[in-house]
């Protein structure tokens, strides 16, 4: 993942936000929608993808549906009732945050450091 | 491009040589890695045997290890918590009412006999009897394909003994100290003990129902 750090506390509301807009996504998907949005500067790695969305399944906030797709298993993620009502919260977190962040890097003129 | 069958029973054995003793990770890194394998192959002019490795490899260092660690652990909390959330259930209200009238019956049906502890014991090995019965009913859902299936690993490796074997040493305190068994704080303190102990069998029940429901709708439909 590129700027991993920054990234990392991140990734949750990111899997969450693509699962709330896209419904339902597999492992793989995930990955390439994440990488097609960002044109190609987020890498999510697979080591860090499938904890965390195991973690948010343990938690309640996914829920799984497993199809057979060209003779193999395809697991794919949703959000839960109380996922969705998480993402909302973690979204409007994030914003805040980009927003703090944002006042830091570029603060407005006569409050600069 | 899709891959075909040869390549893909290629990719199974690559996957097996790691261990992967859980049958829905196994199938999940499968999916993964014949996707990612595919989309390489249509974009690059990597081989296959590159496109499978460098996909692997994309899990990072013992990635399939660390993974399926890290899911036994979060799976072990989930049930933890579900387990403890069921039997704080019936110890509040309007449930609360049902483990009071437990109790006492347990207590005035105690007090009926000459020996009290007789029924006390036989609640407990009677609710780790049916415990032990649930086990061995959902044998049948441990393994698919002959892989291990990691809901109900997990569910064993947390509660098959967890069950039994609190219930087991306090019936054979309540054997052991039989003779001592008169006084009527004694037998309250032991009626509560069962009632938790059946209370406990009853939210073991719960969450294995729904365990096994789960796994039925994924993996046995």
């Amino acid at each position: 993942m590129k700027n991993s750090q920054l990234y990392k506390g991140s990734l949750n509301t990111i899997i969450m936000k693509l699962l709330e807009e896209n419904g339902r996504m597999y492992g793989y998907e995930i990955t390439q929608k994440v990488k097609l949005i960002t044109k190609g500067e987020l890498n999510i790695t697979e080591g860090a993808l499938y904890p965390a969305l195991h973690k948010l399944e343990a938690d309640g906030l996914l829920d799984v549906e497993v199809e057979k797709v060209d003779n193999r298993l395809r697991k794919y993620y949703k959000l839960t009732e109380s996922g969705e009502k998480e993402t909302v919260n973690r979204l409007a977190e994030l914003e805040e945050f980009i927003k703090n962040m944002q006042s830091l890097v570029s603060p407005a003129p006569g409050l600069q450091f | 491009m899709k891959l075909n069958e040869a390549q893909i029973q290629y990719i199974r054995e690559y996957i097996d040589a790691f261990d992967i003793k859980y049958y829905e990770l196994r199938e999940e890194f499968l999916d993964h890695i014949i996707n990612s394998v595919e989309a390489r192959m249509a974009t690059t002019d990597v081989p296959f045997i590159r496109a499978v490795t460098d996909a692997k490899d994309a899990f990072g260092h013992n990635g399939f290890k660390v993974i399926m660690t890290e899911r036994e652990k979060s799976l072990t909390l989930q049930y933890k918590k579900q387990f403890q959330g069921i039997l704080r259930g019936y110890f509040k209200f309007p449930q609360i009412f049902i483990s009071l009238l437990f109790a006492i019956a347990v207590f005035v049906v105690s007090a009926m006999f000459e020996k009290p502890v007789k029924v006390m014991l036989i609640i407990i090995f009677g609710a780790m009897l049916l415990a032990a019965v649930q086990i061995i009913e959902s044998l049948r859902y441990r393994k698919v394909n002959r892989h291990l299936l990691l809901e109900m690993h997990v569910f064993y490796n947390t509660f098959g003994f967890a069950v039994i074997i609190p219930n087991l040493c306090m019936g054979m305190t309540l054997f052991k100290d039989s003779a001592d068994f008169g006084s009527p704080l004694l037998m309250t303190v032991f009626s509560i003990l069962s009632t938790v102990s059946f209370m406990s069998f009853l939210s073991y029940r719960k969450l294995k129902k729904e365990v096994v429901g789960n796994i039925k709708k994924l993996y046995f439909n």
